[in-house]
This record gives structure tokens, C-alpha cells and sequence, in this order.
């Protein structure tokens, strides 16, 4: 998996400051939180496609392995969207234009379901919603390219972050990735056993990946566990974490986390007083 | 005057996935500055014991502990893992179960780190880890991409990082190469004796810890069976033997000829050993069948580079015959598993005039899945092979997939045939590591493949169990690739050989010739067998790499 890994390399970004690089991560959970129309989240995306780039982060390849998921996202958004046909949930969409019926699917009445349409608001909904998942899981990914673990746990140490949620953070930082290599072992194994995608049934499929399944959640628990045995067993949560690299805060820190907080109050304000990043 | 670092008083130790203790009747004292080395067949309890010295057995593992362990004057029960931490580093038998950081430089420093030390000596330590475990131009490599030896040393890197006060090893060198592995022997040694360091270990190699260690236990059935100096312990070879345990070559073969002094050390032996009467009259059988000399691998100017830049082959070329079994060598990190990975098509060449054909099939061109029943691939780890809910599931999985058709039959068939009719409704997750190893190849074997690619197949095995395992593969038939370190199954099993090293091959050709030049072996960190050195100095003129040949030179009868 070329994301959601450390990149040892020398560029602007990682030279930060480990509070600066916490800082861009909260201040996008903020961001992307409170836009969900899609200009507002593009431009969000496309500021951390550029941040990428002066992290030598591979944004394109990066997109394109989350092709499958990020278009499952966008058929549950549009599912999700169904009921929005009614005026009042639009706010800056033209309201005629957004409740415009595409395809009706069930009418008055529907047992449980009542009236579901796929309207023009419900698309351009389901269409943020699904550049959003992409921009968090971006900001995360160059997240982890660019903050090594050590940076991470004297990072959060130095705020006053207790043990429990460096490890809770660490935890996350690490799980996946590990879980990853570890069932990436396990499909190569398997798939030199016959086991194979070949159905192009998105049931057929499915249920060729539950063959999947029970290992995969095997793997994921000894993995958490051995995380914890791997951490513990050198003696995490014994003390003070230190770090040996040269770690301090410059100008360009102040200057990149006045903008990064300036970015995500702003985003805040505009939200709530001019109801911008609203449909 | 010596001061006890470890007093362990263990009635029982009971897993609670079973009724049965895995450990029980321990009385075990360590002092400081003692090498001890724990011994026995897997499921011995050896592993239960160490991991009960840095507190994971009560605190970790779902395991009730009836007694007291105490190190360093603490009771483990009341003390947390990472306060142990500071007096008891602890490697675990398997190096994935202990690896969590993104790069290697900060899987070494982590340790460190969690002790709060100043910058730079973390740094220092670093440095010095790097290089003891030989790891330095990896120091910015993604743990994950290096080979299973690599990650071995560097799961004992980082505990050495800590410089705890007690060292305890679980088979640390079951996948390192012998040079690599007698390296990190002398730095475990140099800590023990300069700095006082304790260790613990736990090892099925006795041959590589003989020059070390002061102390030996022998656990069998979860109790110590016998403890005492090492020397006279590694001396009860019937005792050894009969568990499935190889003593140290010299050792069996002075007890094979007789010799009242049980010699267990090279150095030793070569004083004791009498010049064999039959020098120069032995000649080799042929034990395995003998190769077709029709070509079943051919493999031409491979190149692989990964996507971190690290060039793994460098223009490989390699030519197996139908129905051998040739043994892929070299040192950690050589290139091993990257080649054997491109044989069943989960790698694909980085050059395009490379060819890797198997069975006249073009593999750079092949599915992986459409190459299962020509060539297949039994992995290093047999828990990421395993995946079914029981045994015959297990083995019934990839004949059911390619459409054999009575997959239930087929596994039932090669469960009676190697005797394990038993095990067809256990859950194999469960079963010891011999058995784990077992599936893993029959599971493979199932698909009754043409060639089949073993990594590090008798990796953790006792002697008894790789021998049956070897057995099993022998029988099988098949056109046979190991990759492995254990130069005496190598001498023992394969009629070729390939040497790599950084991924280049160094040299192919016979087993015993290759095996022979001991340079060459040298400087891809790998040296021939204990007994083949030990003859030598004593002037066979033939190579002699097992004991029974070399019971033939003394005692004559050469085949």
C-alpha cells in the first residue's frame, strides 16, 4: 500500500514540528467537518493535494487506490440521499433546481420507505460527501507520510496528551498499516490456493470476500494485541517519552499554525454566519 | 560472590484455551551474569517460561499463573510489563508479533524513547544496534519490506537497545544466517561477559550457543527434565536425542564413535578427536532421487527493484532440473524470497527481457492463480498460510477453488497418507508449530503442483520433526526449491545449490561442491556444517557434511 506510510524524506513538510503537523490534522478535521457542498470541499482538497506536493506525497496514486472505496461511498451517499427531495433542506442551492427529480423510486405511502428519489441537491450531496471522505483520508495519509512515530509520541507528550491517548493515537497510526501487511500475506497465500476475484456480480463478489472475513478480523485482533505486547514489553507508559531527534519550533511553525487555525475558524465563521459549505 | 536475578517458583502455568498446565513443578534460580540456555521440543514450555520473566505471563497472555516469579527482586505479578521492561528485554520467537514502527531506525529508538534517555545517547544506541545486527542501510527501510532473518535481527536490535539487565531470547537465530546468527551469539556474549548482562534462551541450536553458555535446561512436557552446567548437560546426548533435540554435530558424532569425552565445542573437538581410520574411502551415497536433467526452472537476467528503490535482484539466472531438490542460500536480505516470489508470479521482473519460466510456462506473463498447479509456494510463517476453520478445510480450500472434483477426498487421501486421519476436524490454528508447518505444506501439496517452493521449511522444527517434514517432501515427488540457512539440511537433502548474495549469484552447482568452499560460503555470511570443519582438520580429504558419513570414516563401510 503506497499510503498510509512513513516516508523517511527531508522536505518542508516534515521538517515541521511535530505540534505543527497535529495542528494541520485537526485543523482539516475542522474544515472538512463543517463543508459538505462540493466547491467548498474541493478547494479544501486541492489546498491538501498541494501540501502534498511539498511533501513528495503521491496524491494521484493515492486516489486512484481508493477508487473502489471512494465509489462505494458515493452509491451508500446517494442511498442516503433519497429523502432529500423536500425544499427546506436546501440552503444555497437554487431550491426548484435541487429537488429536480432524476429518477423516482418509490412513491407516498412505500411501506417504511415512503417517497425516495434521486434528485440534483441528493447527486451534488452524495458527490461532496464523497470528495470529503477522499480530502480526510488525504489529510491522513500525509499525515503519516510526513510525522515519523517518534515525532508522534514526543509530540503529543510535549502537549500534555496523557498515556492512554498517545497509545490510543499511536494505536491508530500503526493498526492499519500493520493489519494491512499482515492480510496482504494472507490474500497472497490464499490466492496461490484459488482464491480469486473473478466475478464481476458485485454479490458474487461479495461473497467471495467473506472468505476473507473471519481471517481478517483473526488478523486484525493479534494484530491490536501485539501492538499493545510490542509497546508494553519496551516499556511504553514507563516514564517521560524523550526523542532523539532534533526537534524545535521555528518561525515557519507560527507562521503555518496561525494559518492552519486562522483557516479552520474562518471556515467556522463563514459556516455559521454566511451558512457557506452548505447545500 | 553471585547475587539471584531470577527466582522462579511455578506450580503450574495453564493457557485458558486448555485444562492441561503448559508448565508445572518449576524451580528455577538464575544468577547474575549467568548465559542459561532453555532447551526442548516445541511445546516443551519454553516460550511459556520466558514469557513469564518480563510479566506477559500473568499480565498479557490469557494464562493463570499458580506460584511466584521474581526478577530482580520484583514479583512480576505486581509489577506492570513496561516496569519489567527496565530490568527484562524480551524477543519473541516470531519478529512480526513485536515490530510496530514505520522505519527501522525508529523501531530501535522506540525502547529508548519509552526510557526517557537523552538524545544522544538514544542515538548512540541506535548506531550501535544498527551495527551489531547489521541492519545500518536499512536504517530508513519500512520494517515490513525486509526479509523474515532481517526482521528477526531486528526485533533483537531493539531489545538489545534497551541494555536491560537480563536479556531474554526466544529462537533468536531461527531465521538468521549462521554467520549472522554467530555474530549476534558473540554480541549477546560480549553483553554478558563485559557489561554482566544475564541471559535467557531458549534455543533448539545448541551447536550455536556451546562456546557461550554456562548453563543448560532441558524442558520436555512442560517441566525441566535436566539442568545443570552446559557442558554436562549437552552431554547426555541419548537424553537430547530422544526429545528430538540435535546436540552440536561433534557432540553426536564423539557419542556415535564412542569417545569417553564428550566434546561439544569445535575447539574441543579437534583436540579430542582421533584421526578417522578411513580417510579418503568414503564415497556418498545417493539418498534422493536423482534429477531428470530436463530443466523445470529456468530463469535468465532477473532484475526486481521494490518501490523504495532497494535493488533486490541484480540479474539472476537459475536453472533447476525436474525432479531435484535445490536449496537457495545466502545471507538475510540476499535476494531469497524476492526470487522465490517471482517463481509463483507474485512479483513481476522490473526488467522486460527477463525470463522466468517454470514447466516451459511463461510466468512473467501468468496469473498467479492460473500457476497454482505448476508451481506453488509454501510461505516462512505458516499462520498467514492457515486460514480455515478446521484441518480438512484447510486442506480441502485450493483443491475446492480450482474445481477438483472431491476436494473433501483429496485432502481426506493425503491426511491417511501421512498418517494425521486424527487432525481432519481440529482447528489448525491451535495445533504445535510442527503440525502448523505440516498444513501449511500439505495444504499446498493438495494442489498437486509440479514444483513446489519451501521458504525456511524446517524453520523452528526439532530435529525429529524437520526430518519427518523432509521425509514428507521426499515422497511427495515434486520438483523441490528451499530456501533455508541450515547448511546441514542442505547437505543433507538437496542435490543443487545457489548462492546468493545482494542479489547476484555468486555461485551453483553441486551440493557438496558448492558447500565445500568455505570463502565463498563466508562472504555471503553462511558456513559449511560443524563436522564438515571438524574432518577437515583432521584430514578427510573427501567433504564430509553429516554425522553419518563421518561415523563412516571412522568406522569404515563407505557407500
Amino acid at each position: 500500500m503506497p499510503f498510509l506510510r512513513y516516508a523517511p524524506l527531508n522536505t518542508i513538510i516534515h521538517r515541521l514540528h511535530p505540534f505543527s503537523k497535529f495542528v494541520f490534522l485537526f485543523s482539516y478535521i475542522v474544515i472538512l467537518s463543517v463543508f459538505y457542498e462540493p466547491v467548498t470541499v474541493t478547494i479544501a482538497l486541492l489546498s491538501v493535494v498541494i501540501i502534498g506536493v511539498l511533501a513528495k506525497f503521491d496524491s494521484l496514486k493515492t486516489i486512484k487506490t481508493l477508487a473502489s472505496p471512494l465509489f462505494m461511498i458515493f452509491v451508500l451517499s446517494i442511498i442516503n440521499s433519497l429523502w432529500m427531495y423536500k425544499p427546506e433542506m436546501y440552503v444555497n442551492l437554487p431550491k426548484g433546481f435541487a429537488t429536480t427529480v432524476l429518477v423516482q423510486l418509490t412513491g407516498e405511502g412505500t411501506l417504511i420507505l415512503g417517497r425516495t428519489a434521486i434528485t440534483i441537491g441528493g447527486v451534488i450531496y452524495a458527490v461532496a460527501l464523497s470528495l470529503r471522505a477522499l480530502a480526510g483520508v488525504l489529510v491522513f495519509a500525509l499525515f503519516v507520510h510526513a510525522t515519523s512515530m517518534s515525532e508522534i509520541l514526543y509530540g503529543l507528550d510535549s502537549i500534555g496528551v496523557p498515556r492512554l491517548g498517545v497509545f490510543i493515537f499511536m494505536a491508530t497510526y500503526r493498526l492499519f498499516p500493520l493489519f494491512l501487511r499482515d492480510i496482504n500475506t494472507t490474500i497472497e497465500a490464499q490466492t496461490l490456493r484459488g482464491w480469486k476475484l473473478d466475478s464481476k456480480n458485485p454479490l458474487k463478489q461479495a461473497g467471495q470476500y467473506m472468505a476473507m472475513t473471519v481471517p481478517a478480523f483473526n488478523e486484525l485482533t493479534v494484530v491490536s494485541e501485539n501492538l499493545g505486547l510490542a509497546a508494553e514489553s519496551r516499556a511504553f507508559g514507563a516514564g517521560r517519552f524523550s526523542t532523539y531527534q532534533d526537534i524545535s519550533i521555528k518561525p515557519l511553525d507560527y507562521l503555518v499554525i496561525a494559518l492552519l487555525v486562522g483557516a479552520a475558524a474562518l471556515s467556522v465563521f463563514v459556516y455559521l454566519v454566511y451558512h457557506v459549505g452548505m447545500l | 560472590m553471585t547475587a539471584e536475578v531470577v527466582r522462579a517458583r511455578i506450580d503450574s502455568i495453564t493457557y485458558s484455551s486448555t485444562d492441561r498446565p503448559s508448565i508445572s513443578n518449576i524451580d528455577l534460580s538464575v544468577q547474575k551474569g549467568d548465559f542459561l540456555v532453555v532447551t526442548g521440543p516445541p511445546g516443551a514450555g519454553k516460550s511459556t517460561l520466558l514469557m513469564t520473566l518480563n510479566g506477559i505471563i500473568p499480565h498479557y497472555a490469557r494464562a493463570k499463573l499458580e506460584g511466584s516469579v521474581s526478577v530482580g527482586g520484583t514479583d512480576t505479578k505486581s509489577a506492570e510489563i513496561y516496569e519489567l521492561a527496565r530490568t527484562v528485554g524480551l524477543v519473541l520467537e516470531d519478529p512480526d508479533q513485536q515490530l510496530l514502527a514505520p522505519t527501522v531506525e525508529e523501531e530501535i529508538a522506540f525502547g529508548p524513547i519509552n526510557l526517557g534517555l537523552e538524545k544522544e545517547d538514544i542515538r548512540e544506541r541506535v548506531r550501535w544496534a544498527l551495527d551489531v545486527c547489521r541492519l545500518e542501510k536499512y536504517a530508513q527501510v519500512d520494517p515490513s519490506e525486509l526479509s523474515g532473518g532481517m526482521r528477526q535481527a531486528l526485533a533483537v536490535a531493539a531489545v538489545l537497545a534497551m541494555r536491560p539487565a537480563i536479556i531474554a531470547l526466544d529462537e533468536p537465530t531461527a531465521l538468521l544466517d549462521p554467520l549472522g546468527s554467530s555474530q549476534l551469539m558473540s554480541t549477546v556474549s560480549k553483553l554478558n561477559k563485559d557489561l554482566g548482562m544475564t541471559v535467557v534462551m531458549a534455543t533448539q541450536n545448541l551447536e550455536s550457543v556451546a562456546e557461550l553458555a554456562n548453563r543448560l535446561a532441558v524442558m520436555n512436557n512442560g517441566i525441566i527434565a535436566s539442568i545443570g552446567d552446559f557442558g554436562t548437560t549437552v552431554s547426555n546426548t541419548d537424553l537430547l536425542e530422544g526429545l528430538g533435540i540435535n546436540p552440536p554435530q561433534v557432540a553426536r558424532l564423539a557419542s556415535a564413535i564412542g569417545l569417553r569425552k564428550i566434546p561439544y565445542t569445535l575447539a574441543e573437538a579437534m583436540k579430542s578427536f582421533p584421526r578417522p581410520s578411513h580417510v579418503g574411502e568414503f564415497r556418498r551415497g545417493g539418498a534422493y532421487p536423482s534429477p531428470s536433467g530436463e530443466p523445470a526452472v529456468v530463469v535468465k537476467n532477473l532484475h526486481h527493484v521494490y518501490e523504495n528503490g532497494i535493488e533486490a535482484l541484480k540479474g539472476v539466472d537459475l536453472t533447476v532440473s525436474k525432479g531435484e531438490i535445490h536449496a537457495l542460500i545466502g545471507q538475510n536480505g540476499s535476494g531469497k524470497t524476492t526470487l522465490a516470489k517471482h517463481l509463483v508470479g507474485l512479483l513481476r521482473p522490473s526488467n522486460q527481457d527477463a525470463v522466468v519460466n517454470v514447466m516451459g510456462i511463461d510466468v512473467t506473463s501468468t496469473k498467479p492463480v492460473d500457476l497454482i498447479r505448476t508451481v506453488n509456494y509454501s510461505f516462512q510463517n505458516p499462520d498467514h498460510q492457515i486460514f480455515s476453520p478446521t484441518v480438512l478445510d484447510e486442506l480441502s480450500f485450493g483443491p475446492r477453488n480450482v474445481g477438483f472434483p472431491d476436494p473433501d477426498g483429496t485432502a481426506r487421501t493425503l491426511l491417511s497418507r501421512f498418517g494425521l486421519e486424527q487432525l481432519a476436524d481440529s482447528d489448525p490454528r491451535s495445533q504445535d508449530r510442527y503440525t502448523k508447518r505440516l498444513i501449511g505444506v500439505l495444504s499446498v501439496l493438495a494442489l498437486d503442483p509440479k514444483v513446489l517452493v519451501l521458504d525456511e521449511p524446517t524453520n523452528g522444527l526439532d530435529a525429529k520433526s524437520a526430518a519427518s517434514l523432509m521425509k514428507l517432501i521426499l515422497e511427495a515427488g515434486v520438483t523441490a526449491l528451499l530456501i533455508t540457512h541450515d547448511m546441514e539440511l542442505v547437505a543433507r537433502y538437496s542435490q543443487s545449490v545457489t548462492v546468493l548474495r545482494d542479489g547476484h549469484v555468486i555461485k551453483s552447482g553441486v551440493s557438496r561442491e558448492v558447500l565445500a568452499d568455505v570463502e565463498m560460503l563466508k562472504s555471503t555470511w553462511l558456513e559449511p556444517p560443524q563436522v564438515f570443519r571438524l574432518m577437515k582438520s583432521l584430514g578427510a580429504d573427501e567433504p564430509v557434511f553429516t554425522v553419518e558419513e563421518a561415523c563412516k570414516m571412522f568406522q569404515g563401510g563407505g557407500a
